[in-house]
């Protein structure tokens, strides 16, 4: 491996508060950390409206089991026309496929006349709603129609009804009409009202858990989703016997049902994720121009209102959607970016759909079944987004996959009429034509959209062993830099717009703010020391453009395991290590260490007296030197001067010691033990062979450069002469272990000067220790 | 005044070599008792292990003890030894803070290198009847840490609470004994950076024997509050 890479500067927005005030979780997530007071209370609030839900829903069924139900199947012919497309049952098989053109009621009075009403059967008697149809002649005409039926409906008694079919090309033919019964309502009711009830309720749980400003919005939008949702499931069901208040209602209340949602799109684009600047104008602005379309719609009745209800819905969630851009630039945030892209593409589909709806005047049959299905999948889209907005980083991808899906399907539908209408192309072309398009759209999409939910590319998993695996050995030489290390590793493998330091307990990782920010656990190297519990919140992952998921919090997890089970187990190894090193220590010291001292007092004379005394220090620096585990080089110092002190004083020879460093390193073992030894060579040499009166000691460290002069003023010459007994020898090893220099010189008027050098000082450590060399491997 | 002196080591001839040195520093030694172990010693002392030896008609001035010894550690006598009159002196192979500095909690009034050479072990013993103990740099750093943090309490591996003399409980509160002047702080930092008692005197612009009476001064408040510190801790626990 390379040799240690210098770490990239920590960022400026690190805010790791040195020594001093650390933030505590709570404050950094501005007390949202502890679950709401009222919790309980909310939760009963919450299951009532449930049971309110389920009740309506009950309620509506209950009504629609009731409503009269033909016992056929009409569909509209590519040329305008409606044909009896299937029956009921197999008496009346021998008409199917037939043109319709209308209902007629022969009812006997108890006066004895035949009273005869018809209501003609036209392809806008197939249409579910006013609400899409563009044409206001046409949307008369489509209450007319709806009209006549409900006063043929009138007429007839209630048990046992029997209409006539009219048929164009043969004889009328007689219809029995029953209720349609719980068992009648088709499967899209059950599908859509569920949706809707899902939806109503997803609304509640989120207002309820953060009664907010945004949160209420966000419950408008859901519920005006699930009333259109609901009024879809009505009509379907409806066939040809609305109401007339119905028809009334239906239109008007469907209309302000997308102007509410257009101004809840402005109102969550202004207040979420943060507010931004003149909020309350935005908003204002937006409910002016909501009323304002509605009312000219429901006073004035023209010709292009319809237009200008779409064109303005459209209008609001671009506004939105121009907002949020402004207010990324201000703030980047995930939830902003993907809000906005969710709004995008579903303003997309909206206005296709609308063209789609206004152009396709020329296949009334499709156009038909656009204003039915087209409309009811853009809900369904609508819905699923809404669904998945509170969850998006906790959310499944098949609820993600379903929501593109049913977006993609409104494509494919608007895309089909349109070609057809427009380009007058074939049916089989215009669908595949259709098809591989929103195909096409739903693949680019689907990449730029879920962009910001999983995907993650950042580093490699190679690269994040080697990250874990330098953070463990940078943590062996500095424990103390686990948070700043760690922070620096979140920081690579997340790239958050902020991270923070913060005193609390997190027992695992987790997301908050819908997945904006993430919480991280910090191991605990000793956990026997009790210290403070430390967390990391890493607030919008990748600079505000993407959303931490669950994933993300369990890779969290696992990197910090990984690094806590190889810190435990470097300490341990360590702990052995060094265990073992003060045990050989301490036998060396008591065992040979008593034996020399018994054989100095015996010597027969001074010169091995001494020689065994200097084995003896040597010893005991050796002992010591393998027990500490460091020295600082001041400390050292003080403990060298007062040795040399020590013995030169003894000697009656002065010494004079001067010592300038520019910083206190932290001496290896190696580095000092070769030190002492230099040292005490030095000085033992001058006292035996210099008869020295003075010694100077000058010691250096300067740039990270050591110079240690020993200085005599003794009787030595020609040091290049000398033999290089034991001590010198010594001396020149040390000196070679620390990759310095050593040099003898004469002095004028007389003494000899030692001068020893070592560049680079700090990465002297000589030969690697164990742990360097293990690194090194 | 005739003077008794009792050495305590295990090993023969260190401890012919320590009495040589004894005769060598005073003319007015009466007699020299060995000891080879603290059992030996505890006879010749009169009182039993853990209890506490008491002052006799005739009572050792001069009391040397080895801190490593087959029976256990010289640091078990000298806590036994708090109440009796006797200059109290340590002889180690460990020249380490480690070592030294529990022995001088115990209440040591010095302590002797046996490595050292003769004369020096002779000038050194004088000194510390006299009143000059030695002061190693580790030993003043040590000193400083423990005066500044109270680290060090009861750190000797071998003192034990009940050791501790069955004096009235002390208050809690640190006392003036057991704080450090500036002055002595500021002869301390420079012991511990190396510098001789002549050259602090010099920096300080004091006497020498002003320097060594702060380092008097040192051991003293080393030793009760370390008496103290134990005895708090013995009352704490109960034991008193």
């Amino acid at each position: 491996m390379s040799t240690h890479q210098a770490p990239p500067p920590l960022a400026p927005d690190l805010l790791i508060r040195e020594g001093g005030h650390i933030p505590t979780l709570e404050d950094t997530l501005q007390g949202s950390h502890d679950l709401p007071r009222w919790i309980g209370w909310r939760l009963r609030l919450l299951v009532v409206a449930v049971l309110t839900g389920c009740a309506l829903l009950f309620l509506v069924g209950q009504w629609l089991s009731s409503q009269p139900k033909l016992p056929i199947t009409l569909r509209a012919t590519p040329d305008g026309l409606v044909k009896l497309h299937s029956v009921d049952h197999p008496g009346l098989q021998q008409v199917e496929g037939h043109l319709v053109s209308g209902l007629r009621a022969e009812v006997v009075q108890p006066s004895g006349t035949t009273t005869i009403t018809e209501a003609p059967i036209e392809l806008l008697s197939l249409q579910h709603s006013g609400r899409w149809i563009s044409d206001l002649a046409q949307r008369k005409r489509f209450a007319e129609l709806h009209h006549g039926m409900s006063a043929l409906l009138q007429t007839l008694p209630s048990e046992r009804a029997v209409v006539q079919l009219q048929l164009r090309d043969a004889p009328n033919e007689p219809l029995l009409l029953s209720p349609r019964g719980w068992s009648g309502l088709s499967a899209s009711f059950w599908m859509l009202s569920t949706l809707a009830l899902t939806l109503f309720a997803v609304g509640f749980v989120v207002v309820l858990a953060g009664p907010q400003w945004r949160n209420a919005v966000f419950t408008v939008l859901a519920l005006c989703q699930a009333g259109q949702l609901m009024f879809i499931a009505i009509e379907s069901n409806l066939d040809l016997f609305v109401p007339d208040w119905f028809m009334q209602w239906d239109t008007s209340l469907r209309t302000t049902l997308d102007l509410i949602t257009g101004v809840a799109v402005i109102q969550i684009a202004v207040l979420h994720p943060r507010r931004i600047k003149g909020w309350p104008f935005y908003s204002a602005l937006a409910w002016i121009a909501a009323l304002s379309l509605g009312l000219s719609a429901i006073h004035l009745d023209r010709a292009d209102s319809w237009w200008w209800i779409n064109a303005g819905c459209s209008a609001m969630v671009f506004a939105a959607i121009l907002l949020m851009s402004a207010a990324y630039r201000a703030h980047p945030h995930p939830v902003t970016l993907v809000l906005q892209r969710f709004y995008t593409v579903t303003l997309g589909t909206w206005m296709l759909l609308s063209i789609a709806v206004a152009k396709g005047g020329a296949r009334p049959d499709m156009q038909l079944n656009i204003t039915t299905f087209g409309v009811m999948t853009w809900h369904v889209f609508f819905a699923s987004q809404l669904l998945l907005a509170p969850y998006l980083s906790r959310s499944k991808r098949i609820l993600q996959e379903f929501s593109l899906l049913a977006a993609s399907s409104t494509v494919a539908a608007s895309m089909d009429l349109l070609f057809v209408a427009v380009f007058s192309l074939g049916q089989f072309t215009s669908m595949t034509l259709s098809l591989f398009l929103s195909f096409g759209i739903y693949l680019t999409v689907r990449r730029w959209l879920m962009a910001q939910l999983p995907g993650r590319d950042p580093i490699t998993m190679e690269r994040l062993f080697e990250r874990l695996y330098r953070i463990a050995r940078e943590l062996e030489r500095q424990p103390t830099k686990l948070d700043e290390l760690l922070t620096r590793l979140m920081r690579e493998l997340f790239d958050p717009l902020e991270i923070t330091l913060v005193n609390g307990e997190v027992n695992a990782s987790e997301l908050r703010g819908n997945g904006s920010v993430m919480l991280v656990r910090l191991p605990v190297l000793r956990p026997q020391e009790r210290p403070p519990r430390h967390a990391l919140v890493l607030k919008h992952s990748n600079k505000g453009r993407r959303l931490f998921t669950t994933e993300d919090a369990r890779l969290a997890d696992r990197v910090i395991d990984q690094l806590h089970r190889v810190l435990s187990f470097d300490q341990a190894v360590e702990q052995g290590r060094s265990e073992e090193r003060v045990r050989i220590a301490q036998d060396l010291h008591d065992d040979i260490g008593a034996r020399l001292l018994t054989l100095m007092y015996q010597a027969p004379n001074a010169d091995i007296e001494e020689y065994i005394r200097h084995t003896l220090q040597d010893l005991k620096t050796l002992t010591r030197g393998l027990a500490a585990q460091s020295h600082g080089l001041s400390e050292a110092a003080g403990e060298w001067k007062r040795d040399l002190n020590q013995r030169l004083g003894a000697a009656r020879c002065e010494l004079d010691w001067k010592m300038t460093t520019d910083s206190n390193l932290t001496l290896s073992m190696v580095q000092w033990s070769a030190l002492t030894r230099i040292m005490r060579e030095l000085v033992n040499n001058t006292l035996s062979h210099a008869k020295a009166t003075k010694v100077q000691v000058e010691l250096v460290l300067a740039n990270d450069r050591l110079s240690l002069t020993v200085t005599d003023n003794g009787l030595g010459r020609e040091p290049t002469s000398w033999a290089h007994g034991l001590g010198l020898g010594g001396v020149r090893k040390r000196v070679k272990q620390l990759g310095g220099t050593v040099a003898w010189s004469e002095v004028e008027p007389q003494g000899i000067r030692c001068e020893v050098v070592v560049e680079n000082f700090s990465t002297s450590a000589g030969p690697p220790t164990s742990t360097e060399a293990q690194a090194s491997h | 005044m005739a003077v008794k002196v009792l050495i305590l080591e295990d090993n023969p001839v260190a401890r012919g070599f320590l009495c040589r040195v004894v005769r060598e520093s005073f003319s007015d030694i009466s007699s020299i008792t060995e000891a080879g172990d603290l059992a030996a010693a505890r006879r010749l002392l009169g009182h039993k292990a853990g209890g506490r030896a008491q002052q006799t008609d005739d009572p050792y001035q001069l009391i040397m003890v080895d801190l490593e010894l087959p029976d256990g550690s010289g640091l078990e006598l000298l806590t036994e030894l708090a109440n009796y009159p006797a200059t109290r002196i340590v002889s180690t192979l460990y020249s380490d803070d480690e070592h030294l500095f529990p022995a001088l909690q115990c209440g040591a009034d010095g302590y002797l290198l046996k490595e050292d050479r003769f004369e020096v072990l002779v000038e050194e013993l004088q000194k510390i009847v006299r009143g000059q103990p030695p002061l190693s740099p580790a030993i003043a750093r040590r000193l400083l840490t423990h005066f500044r943090t109270g680290d060090g309490l009861m750190s000797g591996q071998n003192a034990q609470p009940a050791a501790a003399p069955a004096s009235a409980p002390v208050p809690l509160a640190p006392l003036d004994h057991e704080r450090l002047t500036p002055r002595e702080t500021e002869v301390l930092t420079y012991l511990s950076k190396g510098f001789t008692i002549k050259e602090i005197a010099a920096l300080m612009g004091i006497k020498w024997f002003t320097v060594n009476d702060h380092i008097k001064s040192i051991y003293k408040k080393l030793n009760v509050s370390s008496r103290a510190e134990a005895a708090v801790l013995a009352s704490k626990q109960g034991l008193v």
